[in-house]
């Protein structure tokens, strides 16, 4: 037993425990239509305050992460309907390979184009991230600044096909991070001193000393939303089509990626930019890549008729975006979607400031973070491979059911945030209705939280940029990185402007963030 | 140059300084809000619809299950207030089993024994368990 405590290796086995753990339930929140990858790691992000330390719960999470997207492509192949919007064209060429009897092919095609993707983009992720935060190092408030704007013009510039209503959002969630205290001069701001209803009085000044908190936020935001949403549709049941075999004509067989090596590395790499990109959806990524397969293929017109072709371009790019929107996260301190948003919820229970210091003050962390997506990877693909008779059941689970044991897990996640704040807990209502109300007004929710988040360093690197330098703001434009940002920004703008003009065409391909 | 200088200057005096930040991103939230408006006007008017059109607009979904939608937020609200009242696994067995009940029925089928006597041991069973498992083992908070 010592022999095994040495070398770590009691550790190894406790985290790929929890990494199983978080790739089944995973698998089991993406199959299933109305329930995403987000929103399993919102849910199990309050169980790793049991964990003394960040490595495991970052285990946990990433298997979630990687089994919720990972999960989508089997109620897409098998009854047509996206688990997840990354999977949105997995169902282009999967569902018609289902009908003609050949699910467990397309089913497998899928896992395995999936584990291609994870390990592409875990590759870009370990060889992109240290040259990107040792560039950022150098970075002074200027550029830490400017960096934040760059990322809310990318929301702007793809979020949801509206740039203006994207870029809103996320100037919302700023706001919406500013309520509370300025810890410079310890001075409330667009909080009310004191609300009485029905006799109750509220001391809002208490309980928003520090802000809205981000857990009660993003799981109100992405599971009570979700349960609005699913109650609205009336909690409609997953029928398996009974015309549907698990077990068909045409076997998989490895022969089936001969001549893909090409479609696979492309579509990985874009899915991989996309995640690297903050605020884009998983439905982009997987469209472009599809789009970009048709376009290069030989015989583009067999695409959506059930071709591996499309399904490997489809799923390899949206398990590409795993690795991808850990980038910017663990070199800048932006998120890159929703999922990794809400993964920097567990950096902060265990006071870990993830940025371009990351790598340098927590390397132990950075390395079990590769390790752990790679072991994720694996684990998805034993998994879903070898089970798949066994996974394709997960379709028929009833939302109904789990979404009252959601709802309890919500609460405890709410509540435990502050250790018994009950104002925490009203937070999901507040939030789940806002992200309710948003989606049917159009407004994309992503680029919200990523705005909630980056929100007080915006502030906090202005002030501190405009009073180092005599509160000139032409310093915003003097240093050779500034510039070089201001270039980067100009050309998302004219490209959303563009495409804006163009008539959007990410949201006339029916993309969703 | 100067005046922006000078007016940076006073707005970033330490006793105004936390009003700074939220009154441009206000400011920059009501212009975006405008320009939202204005794009909404051009649209409307090339494409000759009225720029508020309330007949024919849902704000619901075509075929929403009010029931079950409102049903589910009377729910949360009550399950929230309940909470610190009955404390945690008082409240959690009643309205996860009201949860259960109200997203498992079926308009046409009505409720079946089974529904709810799944429903019943759902709410027990998770209630029970997830107090057990955060509240006796992992020494969590709970309401």
């Amino acid at each position: 037993m010592d022999f095994l405590t040495n070398f770590g290796l009691t550790d190894f086995i406790f985290n790929s425990g929890l990494a199983l753990i978080g790739v089944a339930v995973g698998i089991i929140f993406g199959a299933i239509p109305g329930m995403s990858a987000t929103m399993a790691v919102a849910v199990f992000l309050p169980m790793t305050y049991v964990f003394k330390e960040v490595t495991p719960a970052l285990y946990l999470l990433l298997g979630l992460y990687v089994g919720g997207i990972s999960g989508g492509l089997i109620p897409a192949i098998l009854i047509n309907v996206p688990g997840t919007p990354s999977s949105v064209c997995t169902g282009f060429d999967g569902y018609p390979m289902a009908r003609r009897g050949e699910s467990e092919r397309a089913l497998k095609i899928g896992v395995v184009a999936s584990f291609f993707g994870g390990i592409i983009s875990l590759l870009v992720l370990a060889f992109l991230t240290p040259p990107l935060a040792r560039m950022a190092i150098k970075f002074s408030a200027i550029e830490k600044f400017l960096i934040i704007l760059f990322a809310m013009t990318v929301i702007a510039a793809l979020s949801k096909g509206s740039m203006t209503k994207g870029v809103f959002a996320g100037f919302l969630g700023v706001l919406f991070s500013l309520i509370g205290e300025l810890s410079l001069n310890n001075k409330m701001r667009m909080v009310p001193d004191a609300v009485e209803i029905f006799n109750y009085k509220l001391n809002l000044a208490q309980d928003l000393r520090s802000g809205f908190q981000l857990l009660p936020l993003l799981i109100g935001l992405f599971a009570i939303t979700q349960m609005f949403q699913e109650a609205e549709k009336g909690m409609l049941s997953n029928n398996l089509n009974e015309g549907v075999t698990v077990e068909g004509a045409r076997k998989f067989s490895f022969k089936d990626f001969a001549g893909q090596f090409v479609n696979v590395v492309r579509s990985s790499l874009i899915g991989t930019f996309m995640g690297i990109l903050p605020g884009v959806g998983g439905s982009a990524a997987s469209l472009i890549a599809y789009s970009q397969a048709k376009s290069w293929s030989k015989d583009p017109d067999k695409l959506g008729t059930g071709a591996p072709e499309g399904l490997i371009a489809s799923e390899s790019s949206n398990n590409g975006l795993t690795g991808g929107a850990l980038v910017p996260l663990l070199s800048l301190g932006i998120p890159g979607d929703a999922t990794t948003a809400v993964l920097i919820g567990a950096f902060m229970l265990h006071k870990i400031e993830v940025g371009p210091l990351f790598i340098q003050k927590y390397g132990d962390t950075w390395n079990q973070i590769l390790i752990a997506l790679l072991i994720c990877n694996v684990i998805m693909f034993l998994i879903m491979f070898f089970s798949l008779k066994y996974m394709s059941n997960v379709v028929k689970i009833k939302s109904s059911r789990l979404y009252p044991l959601i709802m309890l897990m919500c609460v405890v996640g709410a509540y435990a945030t502050r250790s018994g704040i009950m104002f925490d807990v009203w937070c999901l209502l507040i939030f789940g209705l806002l992200g309710y109300v948003m989606n049917k007004l159009g407004l994309p929710t992503a680029p919200f939280l990523i705005g909630f988040i980056l929100g007080k360093d915006l502030e906090k690197y202005f002030i501190e940029a405009v009073r180092n330098n005599n509160y000139n703001l032409m310093v915003f434009f003097e240093r050779p990185i500034a510039i070089g940002i201001w270039v980067l920004i100009a050309l998302f703008l004219g490209y959303s402007i563009w495409d804006n003009f163009k008539g959007g065409s990410l949201e006339k391909a029916g993309i969703k963030g | 140059m100067q005046q922006v200088q000078e007016f940076l200057r006073q707005s970033l005096k330490i006793r105004n300084l936390h009003l700074f930040f939220p009154k441009v991103i206000g400011c920059i939230c009501a212009i975006l809000l405008v320009i939202i408006i204005i794009q909404r006007l051009i649209r409307c008017i090339r494409t000759g619809t009225p720029f508020i059109n309330l007949k024919g607009y849902h704000f619901f979904d075509e075929g929403c299950d009010k029931l079950k939608l409102f049903g589910s937020l009377a729910l949360t609200i009550g399950y929230l207030i309940a909470l610190p009242v009955l404390h945690f696994v008082n409240a959690s067995m009643i309205f996860i089993f009201l949860f259960g009940v109200l997203f498992d029925y079926n308009r046409e089928k009505g409720f079946s024994f089974m529904s709810v006597l799944i429903s019943a041991i759902i709410a027990v069973a998770g209630s029970w368990l997830t107090w057990y498992l955060f509240f006796q083992i992992f020494n969590i908070t709970l309401p």
